[in-house]
C-alpha cells in the first residue's frame, strides 16, 4: 500500500505548478485551467487520506503546498481569495473571543485559547501569508494586507508586542510605496495602510 | 458492499433524515456482517443523533448485518488478526468508532473508555485527517464524560486546528469541480458533517453532560461554525436537519444585549434556563399548579440561579433578572387566574431586580456601559437592556398587585390586608418610577413606563378606596392624590374621573372637583405634543382629538366626574324632559301674559311673554280686587320667565356637552390597547406629555 502511494505521488509531482513568486499570465480559456486544479486537488486529497509511512531519508520529493505556490488566475485564484477572506473573518472571531476573555478576566480561558491561536498562526496562517506574490497581486493584495492587520490585532490582544512589531515590519516591507491603499483596520472600519500602521504602532503595547 | 456505499453517498446528498428513512425502508436481506465496516466508516453521518434514535439505528443496522454491533466488534475486530499496518489502522479506528457509538446509544462509561483506549492506539496514524477527527471527537466525549472541561475545550480546538482548517481548502476545490460527492473524495467530503457534529458537540452534548463553565474559548468556534459553515451545504445536510437555527440563536445571544460580554458558558446556561422556563410555562397553562408544574418552576428558577452564577458582568446579571422576572410575573398572573397560592421559593425578587437596574443605571453612565459588558453591542444595546429590565419590573409589580386585588375580592374578610398589600406594591413601582423618570438621564425609562405609572397610581386609589374595607382618613387622602397623579399621567382614562369624585365625596370635598381636575384637562388642551399628534394624524389621533374637545368643556368635565357612563341614556332622557318642561313653562308664560293683558286692558300692546316687556301694570289702569290679582299674575309670570331662562340655559348646555361626553364613551378602548401593547405608539405621546408638564 505504501509503495503504491509513493508511486502515485511521484507521478503527480511533475504535473504540479512550479513554485514561483512571479505572476503568471491569466489563461484565456477557463476550461483549460481545470485539469491543473484537479491535479492539485487530487494530490491534496490523496495526501489527506494517506496512511502514515516513512519516506527514504535521501529521497525528498514532497510536492510544494498550495499555499507556497502562486495560483495567479482562474479558480485557483478564487480559492486563494476565499482562503484569505475566510482567514481574515476567522481572525475577527478570534479577536472577539479574546476581547471577551480579557473583559471577564478569564485567565484559564486565555491560556487555553492563546495556545490554540499560536498553533493556528504557526500551522495555518504563516504558510497562508508566506508567498510574497500575493502582496503584489492586484486582486489579492488588499486581502493579504487586511489579514496581516487582523493578525496584528489578535496579537495585540495576546499581549505579544514583539510579534506585533514583526507584523508591522513585514507590512512596511511588503507594502512600501503603497501606504495610501485602503485596509480594513481597525476591525470593522477602514483606514489607509499608513494610518493603520500608525494605529498599530501606538496600540501594540496596550492589548 | 456496493449497495451500502451507494446508500451512504445518497445520504451525503440528502442528509441524515433521509438516511434513516432509507434504512427503515430497506427490507431485511441475507446476513452480511461486513456491512458494519461501512456503517462504521461513515458513522460521522449519524453519530450526532440523539441516543434513542441512534440506538434504534444501530439495532436496525444489526438486523441488516445479521449481527449486533457489540458482537461485530468482539468477533470481527477485537479478535481478527490484521495482516498489514493499514488493516491494523482501519481496525483500530473502527473499534474506536464502534465503542463510541455504543456509548452514545446507551451511555455506558465502559464503552467510552474502550473507545478512548482505541483512539489512543490511533496516535501513530494521526496524520490522516479521518483518524485525527475520530481521535479528537472521541476524546472530547471522554472529557465530557469525566467532567474534564479544559480537556474538552482543548480537544475541540484541536479538532478545529488539525481537521477543519486543513480540510477546508480541499473541500472547496472539490466542490468547484463537483467532486465533493465522489466516493474517491475520501474524508474531505465529510467536512459538512464535521461542522455539524462539532456544533452539536459544543452546543448540545456539552449541556446534556452538564458542562456549565469554562467553555468560553469555544465561542470563536461557534462563531466560525455559524459564519458560512453549518447550514451552508444544503445539498449534503438540509438546513432544516442541521443545527443552523439553534446556532444562529446562540450567536445572536452572544452578540446581543442578553449576553455576558460574549461568554458562551453564560449564553448556553441562559438557554438552558429559558428551556426550563418554557416547559414550566407550558405546564402552567395546561395543568395549573399541579405537582409537575411546581417542580418545573423550581427547576427553572434553579437554572436561572445557575445562569446568574455564571454572569461575570452586569450585562449578564441584567439578562437573567429580566427573564426571571417574566417568570415571576407569569406565576402571579396564574395565581390570579387559578385562584391558588402555592408556595414557590425563589431567590429572585422585584427588589433585587430594582437594585440591579439601579446599578446598571449608575455604572453605565458616561462610557461606563462599555465596561459593564456592552462594548461590542453598542450603547443602544445597553439602553435596550435597561428598558427590558424596567418593563419586567413594571409588569411583575402590576401583576403581583393585581393578584392581591383579586384576593381581596375573593376573601372579603381579608380585603383590608390584601388591598393594602396591593397598594404597597403599586407604591413601590411609583417610587421606582419617580426615582428615574424625572431625571436628566430619562433614556433609561421605556415609553411604556408612563402608562404603567398611571396604572399603579390609579391602582393605589382603587386598592384603598374600592377594595380595602375600612380605609383611614390618611389613606383616603392618599388615594385622592394618587387619582390626581394618574389623571395627569394619562388624562384619557374615563374611569378615573368618577373615581376621583367618589374619593372627594368621602372627604366631603366634591366642591373642589373642578379645581383638582382642571390641570389634568389643561395638560391635554394646552399641550403642543397633543396638538401636533392630532395634526400629524398619528395613531389614535381621532380618539385623542375627541377627548381633547371634551376636556376643553368644563360641563363635560362635570359629566365625566359626576355621571357614570351607564347613565348616558338617562342624561339624554333628562334632556328630552327638559325640552318638554320648557314647552310647558312657555305655554304657562303665554297664558299668564294673556291674563295680565286682560286685566290691564293692554292686550295686544306687546307680544305675550316677550323678553323685555314690562310685567308691571301702569298705575291707575286697575284698582281694587283686580289690582291684587294683577300683582299675583305678575309674580307668577316673573317666576315662570326666570324658570324658562334657566331651562333654556340647561338645554343649550346639555345640547353642547352631551355629544362631547358621548364621544368620550367611544374612546375607552385606548387604555386597554396601551395596557396590552408595550410598543403602542401612544406610549411615546404620554412620555412627551409627562416631560411637557414638568417644564411648567
Amino acid at each position: 500500500m505504501s509503495q503504491l502511494i509513493v508511486q502515485r505521488r511521484l507521478q503527480l509531482v511533475p504535473q504540479l505548478p512550479p513554485q514561483s513568486n512571479t505572476e503568471a499570465k491569466p489563461q484565456a480559456n477557463p476550461l483549460a485551467r481545470r485539469p491543473l486544479l484537479m491535479v492539485v486537488t487530487a494530490a491534496l486529497v490523496c495526501m489527506s487520506c494517506a496512511p502514515r509511512f516513512d519516506p527514504p531519508e535521501d529521497f525528498d520529493l514532497e510536492p510544494p503546498t498550495a499555499h507556497a505556490t502562486g495560483p495567479l488566475s482562474g479558480e485557483a485564484l478564487d480559492q486563494r481569495r476565499h482562503e484569505l477572506e475566510r482567514a481574515q473573518q476567522d481572525m475577527v472571531h478570534f479577536h472577539a473571543t479574546l476581547e471577551s476573555l480579557h473583559h471577564r478576566r478569564d485567565r484559564n480561558g486565555l491560556v487555553l485559547f492563546s495556545g490554540f491561536l499560536d498553533a493556528y498562526m504557526g500551522v495555518h496562517l504563516e504558510s497562508l501569508l508566506e508567498g510574497k506574490w500575493q502582496s503584489t497581486h492586484p486582486e489579492l493584495m488588499a486581502l493579504d494586507a487586511n489579514l496581516r492587520f487582523a493578525q496584528a490585532e489578535v496579537l495585540i490582544q495576546m499581549r505579544a508586542p514583539r510579534r506585533v512589531q514583526a507584523v508591522i515590519d513585514e507590512i512596511e516591507t511588503r507594502y512600501s510605496g503603497r501606504e495610501s491603499m485602503l485596509v480594513e483596520f481597525p476591525i470593522g472600519r477602514q483606514s489607509t495602510l499608513e494610518q493603520g500602521l500608525e494605529i498599530l504602532s501606538s496600540r501594540k503595547w496596550r492589548g | 458492499m456496493r449497495s451500502i456505499l451507494s446508500r451512504f453517498i445518497a445520504t451525503s446528498i440528502s442528509g441524515m433524515g433521509v438516511l434513516f428513512a432509507l434504512v427503515d425502508a430497506t427490507p431485511s436481506r441475507a446476513a452480511n456482517p461486513e456491512a458494519w465496516a461501512s456503517y462504521l466508516d461513515f458513522a460521522y453521518v449519524y453519530s450526532s443523533a440523539d441516543s434513542k434514535e441512534l440506538s434504534e439505528r444501530l439495532d436496525g443496522y444489526g438486523r441488516e448485518a445479521g449481527i449486533s454491533l457489540p458482537a461485530y466488534i468482539a468477533s470481527r475486530i477485537e479478535t481478527r488478526e490484521q495482516t498489514s499496518e493499514a488493516e491494523r489502522e482501519t481496525s483500530i479506528r473502527r473499534r474506536a468508532i464502534g465503542y463510541l457509538l455504543l456509548y452514545l446509544a446507551d451511555g455506558k462509561t465502559a464503552s467510552i473508555e474502550a473507545s478512548a483506549d482505541a483512539a489512543h492506539e490511533l496516535e501513530p496514524w494521526l496524520g490522516r485527517h479521518e483518524n485525527r477527527y475520530w481521535y479528537g471527537y472521541i476524546l472530547a466525549h471522554y472529557a465530557l464524560e469525566n467532567g474534564h472541561r479544559f480537556d474538552f475545550v482543548g480537544e475541540v480546538l484541536e479538532l478545529w486546528l488539525r481537521v477543519v482548517v486543513p480540510l477546508e481548502s480541499p473541500f472547496e476545490a472539490l466542490q468547484v469541480l463537483a467532486l465533493s460527492e465522489s466516493p474517491n473524495s475520501g474524508f474531505v467530503s465529510a467536512l459538512p458533517y464535521v461542522y455539524e457534529n462539532m456544533a452539536r458537540l459544543v452546543l448540545i452534548r456539552s449541556q446534556q453532560m452538564g458542562l456549565d463553565r469554562d467553555l468560553d474559548p469555544l465561542a470563536s468556534v461557534v462563531r466560525m461554525l455559524y459564519d458560512g459553515r453549518v447550514g451552508a451545504h444544503p445539498d449534503v445536510i438540509p438546513v432544516a436537519s442541521s443545527s443552523r437555527d439553534y446556532l444562529e440563536r446562540v450567536v445572536r445571544r452572544l452578540d446581543g444585549s442578553e449576553s455576558d460580554a460574549g461568554s458562551l458558558t453564560f449564553t448556553l446556561s441562559l438557554f438552558e434556563a429559558t428551556k426550563y422556563h418554557n416547559e414550566a410555562r407550558g405546564l402552567l397553562a395546561t395543568t395549573d399548579f399541579a405537582a409537575p408544574t411546581i417542580e418545573a418552576l423550581r427547576v427553572a428558577t434553579g437554572a436561572y440561579e445557575a445562569a446568574l452564577e455564571r454572569a461575570d458582568t452586569l450585562q449578564g446579571q441584567t439578562a437573567v433578572h429580566t427573564r426571571v422576572l417574566r417568570l415571576l410575573g407569569e406565576v402571579y398572573a396564574a395565581r390570579q387566574r387559578i385562584g391558588e397560592d402555592p408556595e414557590i421559593n425563589s431567590p429572585f425578587s422585584i427588589e433585587g431586580a430594582v437594585e440591579v437596574f439601579s446599578e446598571l443605571y449608575r455604572e453605565g453612565e458616561g462610557d461606563g456601559w462599555k465596561v459593564i459588558g456592552y462594548r461590542r453591542n453598542g450603547r443602544q444595546s445597553y439602553v435596550d437592556a435597561m428598558h427590558g429590565l424596567w418593563e419586567e419590573i413594571q409588569e411583575a409589580s402590576l401583576n403581583a398587585a393585581d393578584y392581591y386585588i383579586s384576593r381581596s375580592v375573593k376573601d372579603p374578610t381579608q380585603a383590608d390586608e390584601h388591598g393594602r398589600n396591593a397598594a404597597r406594591l403599586y407604591s413601590r413601582y411609583l417610587a421606582f418610577f419617580n426615582r428615574f423618570a424625572p431625571s436628566e438621564n430619562q433614556y433609561a425609562v421605556p415609553d411604556s413606563a408612563y402608562f404603567a405609572a398611571h396604572e399603579a397610581a390609579k391602582g393605589v386609589g382603587d386598592a384603598l378606596l374600592a377594595y380595602a374595607a375600612n380605609p383611614t382618613a390618611a389613606e383616603i387622602e392618599l388615594a385622592t392624590r394618587r387619582y390626581r397623579s394618574a389623571m395627569l399621567l394619562f388624562p384619557f382614562d374615563r374611569q378615573l374621573w368618577p373615581a376621583l369624585t367618589s374619593a372627594l365625596e368621602r372627604q366631603g370635598r366634591q366642591s373642589e372637583y373642578l379645581d383638582l381636575v382642571r390641570p389634568a384637562a389643561e395638560s391635554v388642551t394646552k399641550s403642543r405634543h397633543v396638538n401636533s399628534w392630532i395634526q400629524n394624524g398619528e395613531p389614535g389621533s381621532k380618539d385623542i382629538a375627541q377627548l381633547r374637545s371634551a376636556l376643553s368643556n368644563s360641563r363635560v368635565l362635570l359629566y365625566l366626574g359626576f355621571a357614570n357612563s351607564p347613565d348616558f341614556d338617562n342624561l339624554e332622557q333628562s334632556n328630552v324632559e327638559l325640552v318638554a318642561r320648557r314647552q310647558k313653562i312657555a305655554t304657562r308664560v303665554a297664558q299668564l301674559t294673556e291674563q295680565r293683558a286682560t286685566l290691564t286692558g293692554a292686550r295686544g300692546d306687546s307680544p305675550p311673554a316677550s323678553i323685555g316687556a314690562s310685567n308691571e301694570p301702569s298705575s291707575g289702569q286697575v284698582s281694587g280686587l283686580d289690582s291684587v290679582r294683577l300683582r299675583e299674575i305678575s309674580g307668577q309670570l316673573s317666576e315662570a320667565n326666570n324658570l324658562l331662562a334657566r331651562l333654556d340655559g340647561q338645554i343649550a348646555a346639555q345640547s353642547q356637552a352631551l355629544p362631547l361626553y358621548r364621544a368620550t364613551l367611544e374612546t375607552e378602548g385606548l387604555a386597554g390597547a396601551l395596557r396590552a401593547q408595550r410598543d403602542h405608539p401612544v406610549h411615546s405621546l404620554l412620555r412627551r406629555m409627562y416631560q411637557e408638564n414638568r417644564t411648567f
